[in-house]
């Protein structure tokens, strides 16, 4: 009873941290609402037992990942009228009517249906008795992705230098004839 | 180590000329190119006396490795017998004595850094072709001269002309290089070595018995290298880019063009006699081809007007007979005459170079005559010269061309047509050689008032070399007096018994040729010289009659007595406009076709047809592209909502 | 024990909101943001769907994942900052050099 209380609590603050994230006009509310639904779900993937998952969550994306948000946001530094809007346009509304009912008929099926599936032998006892879920889960991560993990370094690699690439301030003009021709027409 | 010297110096000479001393003086370019040469010639008379010295011995000299693929095995190693030693001698003294020749008639060029450099790069190229123990060393050097040719013929390459002779020559090479290529292929599949050494002992070794294929196999190879041979020493049907070749300088006519490239060919069949012994029907093709190039050139010899390609024409036919010697199994003859060729080839076209430097640089007999007035050294040389290509008896070419001609009547009864077509030739070279001496030397000057003020004798440095290659040309037929003739003190056949290590008839045809040579008696051998030099007289006579003051009456008249074979002669039997017609302008057409049909058409149709579609649909649909992140995603979504809906339900 | 529907629910309704705040925000900053909660969502699913089989390839999985958004934040960031730059701005609607 209390797991699912928990559960609901959490779900609530979930959906609305969401719903805050999207619709909230300044930046720096929606990522401080991310950081919110990011540590709420590490608390429902604690819940679940999946303790490992749980701490990078809080460590990378609440750490990381939304800090960089963070400091995009600053550097930036967007006027108050750049900060837009939710824009709803004549063409738009049905797109969004057609998406919320799809995922609507989505989630009603996943209400009602019976999950299916072979179960595996790590269940939580299991788990506990093998030494803890943030072992067991290094484990199969050393192991059997042994090579995944090494094709994941490198890739952040890859991503670092992309990123250092990219953001480089080679430029000394700040837009070129044709780009500026692009955006008076834009 | 001193072996090694004879390499390295034509190749320093190359590099510091062609690299390192661009912006030197003519004079320095060629002091330094001929030092070079001359260094290397001290290096392999040196050598080649140790050589004798120790008994004269094939040996092996073991360079490094190069190429090594399974059993495949290619090292650098030099192979130094009788053979590649008597070429070394000739390569470097005769082109030692060319070098100093060149300092004087190219000193009025300004980049000669460029001239030397290639001609010592040729040098060090043709030492490869001649030392190389295996057939891929001997191919570096093969292509190697053939690359120095083609850039010393179009040395004057401002000229378009000039530049197409080289052209030329480069791409008819290439017709005999595939051959000499399949060859080396063929030589490898069959016997599993290229090396020289190796093969000759697995051909010789009475052990060694060669099965049906291995038989049949060496008479496609020696086709197959014969083909080579054909394209580097201008036979039947390969000759047309050696006339072409003389474009280039003239020292470079005397060095690549007849003392040393164009011998290649008969060098490499005289390296592989024992194959070539063993494949009959390549002897007979060999032969024939030598004989009917030899004559085929001496006609259309006769009736040329420029001095060097009558030359050109004549070294075709020259080299005719040494392939016909080797076609005959003479190979020591045909490499004698090699060697009495380069001597008084090399003399006469060095002469021609006097000559036309004289005449400021014009080519035409029809402007010449009465030079001996002006030129007596080069008119003394040029009649030495003379004498000893047509034959003319105690001079060198009187011993090497009756020689093959004996060894053609004796080398069996089916190859008589082939010592006829030579005998007819020697007839030809009489005359058409009488004839340059009268048109340039003889009679009254047909130059203009101008040419004619400033005839006169060249320096030290261009006739020095021409009174000793006179001298050579004179004298090295002492070297194989035939056993008829019996000079007090001189050993007959002298050459030929020389060369015997190298010559190794295979234990299977030996009983064949032995009684061949013993069957003759010693009065055939006089009629035969007979014969040679009664045509050689009466047709050297008959060239003095007509010519010997100019173009008299009896030549006049023949010409338009015999207007039509006149007329096929002067135009070279229309051999290039026919090869133009037949093989080039359908060979250029077809590729044209290629080029513009199918792949510009078709094969880019294809390609950018493919391209200019999507473009077309892409540009067809662009109008709803707006650019907007926020559309595209909708149109996903929405796309991927309908996917989901179909799968469903 | 909370049954994995209400998992699957909850992680349907922050794929929605991912998606809507793809769809219509303007800012690509947020842009960007709701594509981290779509990627969240969609961890959710693994973490409940490895609880309820038994298997840890789930939660592997979602390791991966961290990563890869790790990257993708890193790199769209760094394009973000790019554009702002050169253009003056990070309004979706002022960037249309797609247009056909």
């Amino acid at each position: 009873m209390s797991q699912e209380l928990l559960f609901y609590s959490f779900a609530g603050l979930i959906a609305l941290c969401s719903v805050m994230v999207v619709t909230s006009r300044n930046p720096v509310i929606s990522a401080i609402f991310l950081v919110g639904d990011l540590f709420l779900l590490a608390g429902l993937y604690a819940s679940m037992e999946a303790h490992f998952i749980a701490a990078i969550q809080i460590l990378v994306y609440a750490g990381a990942i939304v800090v960089l948000f963070m400091f995009v946001i600053m550097l930036l530094n967007l006027d108050p009228d750049q900060r837009s809007q939710v824009q709803i346009a004549a063409p738009e509304v049905g797109v969004l009517a057609l998406t919320v009912i799809a995922f609507a008929v989505v989630g009603g099926m996943l209400v009602f249906g019976q999950p299916t599936g072979v179960s595996g032998e790590m269940t939580a006892e299991a788990i506990n008795s093998a030494g803890g879920n943030t072992f067991t889960v290094g484990m199969v991560l050393y192991t059997k992705y042994l090579w995944p993990f090494e094709l994941a370094s490198m890739l952040i690699m890859l991503a670092i230098i992309a990123s250092i690439v990219i953001a480089k301030k080679d430029r000394p003009k700040s837009a070129t004839e044709g780009d500026k021709r692009r955006l008076a027409h834009g | 180590m001193l072996f090694w010297l004879i390499l390295f110096f034509p190749l320093l000479g190359a590099f510091l000329n062609g690299l390192v001393l661009r912006k030197v003086s003519p004079t320095v370019s060629h002091i330094l190119g001929t030092s070079a040469l001359i260094a290397a010639f001290v290096c392999a008379l040196l050598t080649y006396l140790q050589f004798l010295a120790g008994g004269g011995q094939a040996q092996v000299i073991t360079g490094m490795e190069w190429i090594e693929a399974g059993t495949f095995k290619a090292p650098f190693n030099f192979i130094l017998d009788r053979l590649s030693g008597l070429m070394l001698l000739i390569i470097t003294g005769i082109g030692s004595l060319i070098h100093i020749y060149a300092g004087g008639y190219m000193h009025e060029e300004k980049a000669t850094y460029r001239f030397f450099s290639y001609l010592n790069l040729f040098v060090f190229m043709m030492l490869l072709l001649v030392l190389g123990d295996n057939l891929l060393v001997m191919f570096i050097g093969w292509e190697g001269v053939g690359l120095c040719s083609y850039l010393l013929i179009g040395y004057w390459y401002e000229d378009d002309k000039n530049a197409a002779a080289g052209m030329k020559a480069f791409l008819v090479n290439r017709i005999g290089d595939i051959g000499f290529l399949l060859g080396i292929f063929l030589t490898f599949k069959y016997f599993h070595t290229v090396s020289f050494s190796e093969l000759k002992q697995m051909i010789l070794s009475a052990g060694a018995q060669l099965n049906g294929e291995q038989i049949e196999a060496i008479g496609w190879i020696t086709l197959a290298l014969f083909v080579g041979a054909c394209g580097k020493s201008a036979q039947m049907p390969l000759y047309v880019w050696l006339p072409d070749a003389m474009a280039g300088p003239t020292p470079v006519s005397a060095l690549i063009h007849a003392a040393t490239m164009v011998t290649a060919g008969i060098y490499m069949m005289t390296r592989l006699n024992f194959l070539f012994y063993l494949a009959p029907t390549t002897q007979m093709i060999v032969a024939s081809v030598g004989a009917v190039t030899a004559l085929f050139a001496a006609t259309i010899a006769l009736v040329q007007y420029d001095i060097k390609k009558v030359l050109a024409y004549s070294t075709v036919s020259q080299l005719g007979y040494m392939v016909l010697g080797c076609g005959v199994g003479a190979y020591s003859a045909g490499v004698f005459h090699l060697f009495t060729h380069a001597c008084f080839k090399a003399l006469l076209f060095l002469g021609a170079g006097s000559v036309i430097v004289a005449m400021h640089h014009k080519q035409d007999m029809r402007e010449m005559g009465g030079l001996r007035k002006y030129m007596p050294v080069t008119h003394l040389v040029m009649l030495i010269g003379v004498l000893a290509i047509i034959g003319f008896p105690g001079l060198s070419g009187f011993f090497s061309k009756d020689e093959i001609l004996w060894r053609a009547w004796t080398g069996g009864d089916q190859y008589h047509i082939q010592w006829g077509l030579g005998a007819l030739a020697a007839v030809c070279t009489s005359f058409y050689m009488v004839r340059l001496l009268m048109l340039t030397f003889y009679g009254k000057n047909r130059s203009d008032h101008h040419t004619q003020e400033h005839l006169h004798e060249t320096s030290v440095v261009m006739w020095g070399p021409l009174v000793v290659l006179a001298i050579l040309s004179a004298a090295v037929g002492y070297l194989n007096v035939p056993h008829i003739i019996h000079i007090p003190g001189l050993t007959n056949l002298l050459f030929e018994h020389y060369l015997d290590p190298v010559i190794s008839i295979p234990p299977q045809v030996a009983e064949h040729w032995h009684h061949l040579h013993a069957e003759y008696p010693q009065s055939l051998e006089w009629a035969i010289m007979a014969v040679s030099v009664a045509g050689m007289a009466i047709s050297s006579l008959l060239a003095i009659s007509m010519y010997s003051n100019g173009f008299g009456r009896i030549a006049n008249s023949l010409g338009s007595a015999f207007k039509g074979a006149h007329r096929v002669l002067t135009n070279k039997y229309y051999v290039d406009e026919f090869y133009d017609s037949y093989i080039v302008t359908p060979l250029r057409d077809m590729s044209q076709f290629l080029w513009k049909v199918v792949d510009v058409l078709i094969i880019d149709g294809i390609v950018n047809g493919v391209g200019q579609a999507f473009m077309l649909i892409g540009g067809l649909s662009s109008f709803r592209m707006s650019g907007s992140l926020h559309r595209h995603g909708m149109v996903m979504v929405v796309g991927i909502i309908c996917m989901l809906t179909v799968l469903f339900f | 024990m909370v049954s994995i529907n209400h998992y699957l629910v909850l992680a349907t309704f922050m794929f929605l909101c991912g998606t809507l705040g793809v769809l219509f925000r303007r800012n690509l900053l947020l842009v960007l943001m709701s594509i981290e909660l779509m990627l969240n969502s969609v961890n959710l699913v693994f973490v409940s769907g490895s609880r309820l089989l038994g298997n840890l390839d789930g939660q592997v999985m979602v390791f991966f994942i961290i990563t890869v958004a790790a990257c993708e934040a890193g790199v769209g960031l760094a394009m973000v900052i790019a554009l702002f730059r050169r253009y003056g701005t990070v309004d979706t609607n002022f960037l249309r050099i797609l247009r056909g």
